[in-house]
């Protein structure tokens, strides 16, 4: 691990600009405005009203502080889009946040939808934003007084969901969008060298957090997206807790439990740059110098073949069950990732987002989804040998015009290549 | 999270764990959720918000930054008392929720609409409270309960977690404690040109050292700049009137005005501290903090007194707003004070909020705000202290160290 980490260690305590030489954020912001406004065409809809965290960020791109839900909630920051509007409108606590290209008439006073003389405002002025009758108004996350509001007020608006319209808009990435995601990944995966250094028996779970953290703001992430994940697997699952689906229980909670000599820990963390999401997924051995069994290594081996069965089917016009069946065909016939969750997913400015394959939406999804260039792939299979725990990790590749590109740079230690 | 790492905060703090029995809060909170809910008429709850359904469950979930898209996370039967959770294991899940009331994550919107269809009564209830609304789940919601009327639940809710039991305000005195701690950290490593970011992660690597890794709000270190008066249509490109610019990964300047924040929960409940630091001299030398202790920092302590004699009880959200204007300050455009919970909850009270957020609310015993004092200097940049307040019988009691011993200002 120590050559892997010294080609790609940054030589300053605060790098700034890692890999985003060619990242143009107005660019980025002006090209998911005109998805949006193509949307809104194509789906008969006046204005989006998007409140929720990842859609606002993709809407009109906001650089605010991460918190928690509850803040999020009582200091709403709200985008409208317009049919027809050259910009977003942005209605915020905190305007030093909005981007500096957006024009000032479109840059407003949060929006308290909490309260039903707050709801009652803020449907007054939706209306007058909007400027004209809004037949069809797309919403996500909506509180009840503003739903009741809306309803009450806007006699003859047909409410639909905003996913309708994100969905598409978000599935394909603008080259922008993937500089990125990978500078995300790569503070990330920068900051995970820092951590996996100090794993050693009678350090904390919550140890390796306060590590990542210091880690990954020092390089530039704008957010830590998720409570990172150090889940030490039991042998046997029936060892770990209870679960609704006979499968592992992943990802649970971290705490202060100090890690043991061999214990094999699955790793999962998320961070932001710039509202976008990174993925890491790895799985480590405790030790001062860890070395997998065999059988270890065999698992290892196991979701390396998994990984590249996968890789070889990723094409544009490829089906998403061209990659779950290379995926069953590479483990034996078996289905080797969690049920709970899936064979892949996407990443953007929401750490799991469309495409999603092989999840319980079935094989009827997965054959209708259809690989283009610029969607993100997060492949993150799961070999699982009860008695003998397993293998997890995520790689990431966006899909090119002929095939992929990697996102994720990481090495695979103590398992090695 | 283990408690045994907090216990480096100090004997009060020591204390204050010692004090907090998990069972009570627990059936505390279960008891008030659901005689609010035979007072408000509900049969069920449907909740998507994390704080409502950890105040009455007491679920630990994977935490993640933001909003998620309002689902039925937790659904609670006011007839027998069951709650219902979404997860797939048991794990975080306190023992007396039945592993047969877990549903499981899904991918697929006609299982969500099964796994709710097998929770026993919901199908039959009359009135729902829901505490968010999706155009897609009030489909989904009509077609498992279909003569249900959907109702507000925050109304119910709100109104029971308003006033804390004294294991609620002791998990608060924790995460304050957790808060100032990382606060603290990150004072010393502030210097002249040392990037915002960089104290945001050392406040969040003190935080996971003490065993908590759930901010309330990421730590933030704003250097605020002078007024330069209203802002006007097409000028949001600098700061408002008096306003903490963002965040800059150039560094904070010697000598800078820095508004610092940071946020912690401990058991899902908020602590939050705000204070005002100066960035070392002018032009360098050494790399000290000192107080910010000019007029700036005088009119802030004598706006405090006036917002500290307006926690009191019988008194109402507006008194804060008034405070400003007896001390002559002009209201800020942050809240001048929220409700402290799980979370950030009601009432909010600020200058750009209507009444019916918290003006209106009466001040009752039991009560945490957290109240700001913020007044701007033409030259001077924004002076900002928020503090931690439980509500007494007779006042109220502060929840944080003074600031005068922190490490605020002097």
């Amino acid at each position: 691990m120590g050559n892997a980490s010294s080609t790609i260690e940054p030589e300053g305590p605060w790098p700034a600009g890692l890999l985003t030489e060619d990242l143009d954020l107005p660019r980025m912001r002006r090209q998911r405005h005109d998805r949006l406004q193509r949307q809104l065409e194509r789906h008969g809809v006046d204005a989006l009203l998007l409140t929720g965290s990842g859609a606002v960020q993709y809407a009109a791109g906001p650089d605010l502080a991460a918190g928690d839900a509850g803040r999020a909630v009582q200091q709403r920051t709200t985008a409208l889009v317009v049919a027809g509007d050259p910009e977003p409108h942005l209605l915020t606590p905190d305007p030093a946040a909005a981007p500096p290209e957006l024009a000032g008439d479109h840059v407003h006073p949060a929006m308290y939808l909490e309260s039903a003389a707050g709801a009652e405002d803020a449907v007054t002025r939706i209306a007058d934003l909007v400027g004209g009758p809004i037949g069809r108004l797309a919403t996500d996350d909506l509180s009840m007084p503003l739903f009741q509001a809306l309803t009450r007020r806007l006699d003859g608006t047909d409410l639909v969901d905003a996913a309708r319209l994100l969905g598409p808009a978000r599935v394909v990435k603008t080259p922008d969008e993937l500089r990125c995601i990978r500078g995300a990944q790569q503070r990330n995966e920068l900051a995970m060298y820092d951590v996996q250094r100090t794993l050693r028996p009678g350090v904390r779970q919550t140890d390796l957090t306060g590590t990542l953290l210091q880690g990954v703001f020092d390089r530039g992430a704008t957010a830590n997206a998720i409570d990172p994940i150090w889940q030490v697997m039991p042998e046997r699952r029936a060892d770990g807790p209870f679960t609704t689906n006979d499968d592992i229980a992943f990802p649970l909670v971290t705490t202060g439990r100090r890690f043991e000599e061999g214990d094999v820990v699955w790793v999962d963390s998320g961070v932001q740059f710039h509202g976008y999401a990174s993925d890491f997924g790895r799985t480590w051995i405790v030790g001062d110098r860890p070395r997998p069994t065999d059988r270890q290594r065999g698992q290892f081996d196991r979701w390396r073949q998994v990984v590249l069965a996968v890789l070889d089917q990723v094409r544009p016009g490829a089906s998403g069950a061209d990659l779950t069946a290379a995926a069953r065909r590479a483990a034996g016939g078996a289905t080797p990732w969690l049920s709970h969750f899936y064979l892949v997913h996407g990443l953007g400015t929401e750490s799991a987002e469309a495409p999603m394959i092989g999840t319980d939406a079935g094989p009827d999804a997965d054959e209708r989804l259809t690989l283009a260039p610029g969607m993100v792939l997060v492949i993150e299979p799961v070999i699982w040998d009860d008695g003998a725990a397993g293998y997890r990790a995520e790689d990431i590749v966006a899909v090119t015009d002929d095939g992929w590109v990697a996102l994720s740079d990481y090495p695979y230690d103590p398992y090695g290549l | 999270m283990t408690d045994d790492q907090l216990a480096a905060l100090g004997v009060p703090i020591r204390e204050a764990l010692g004090r907090i029995d998990g069972d009570r809060l627990r059936a505390d909170r279960r008891r008030a959720c659901l005689e609010a809910m035979a007072s408000h008429d509900l049969d069920a709850l449907v909740l998507g918000r994390e704080a409502n359904a950890r105040y009455v469950s007491d679920v630990t979930r994977l935490w993640t930054a933001g909003t998620r898209p309002f689902g039925p996370g937790c659904v609670v039967l006011g007839d027998t008392g069951a709650v219902h959770l979404l997860t797939t294991w048991d794990d975080g899940v306190p023992a007396d929720i039945d592993r047969a009331w877990l549903f499981g994550i899904t991918w697929n919107g006609a299982t969500v609409m099964a796994n709710l269809a097998a929770i026993p009564g919901l199908a039959d209830a009359r009135r729902i409270g829901v505490d968010g609304m999706s155009p897609g789940m009030a489909r989904l919601l009509g077609a498992v309960a279909p003569g249900a009327e959907l109702v507000d639940a925050t109304v119910a809710l709100d109104g029971v977690r308003r006033v804390k039991t004294a294991d609620e305000v002791d998990c608060i005195r924790v995460a304050v404690a957790v808060a100032e701690a990382a606060l603290a950290e990150a004072h010393r490593a502030l210097r002249p040109g040392v990037p915002s970011r960089h104290l945001t992660g050392v406040a969040a690597h003190r935080m996971a050292r003490l065993g908590v890794t759930i901010p309330d709000l990421e730590g933030s270190f704003r250097a605020t700049s002078p007024v330069r008066g209203p802002v006007g249509v097409g000028d949001h490109g600098g700061p408002p009137a008096g306003r903490p610019e963002a965040s800059s990964a150039d560094g904070l300047a010697a000598g800078a005005r820095v508004v610092a924040q940071v946020g912690a929960l401990y058991r899902g409940y908020e602590g939050v501290v705000a204070r005002t630091w100066r960035n070392g001299p002018a032009g360098g030398g050494p790399v000290v903090a000192v107080p910010a202790d000019d007029a700036l920092t005088a009119r802030g302590e004598r706006l405090w007194s006036h917002l500290a004699a307006a926690c009191r009880p019988g008194g109402r959200g507006r008194d804060l707003l008034d405070a400003y204007g007896v001390a002559g300050e002009p209201l800020p455009d942050v809240p001048v004070a929220h409700g402290v919970g799980l979370g950030m909850e009601p009432p909010l009270v600020g200058a750009a909020l209507p009444d019916d957020a918290g003006a209106d609310t009466e001040l009752v015993p039991g009560m945490v705000l957290f109240v700001v004092g913020q007044v701007t200097g033409p030259d001077a940049g924004t002076h900002l202290v928020g503090r931690t307040v439980l509500i007494t019988g007779d006042g109220h009691e502060c929840l944080d160290q003074p600031v005068a011993d922190a490490v605020g200002d002097g």
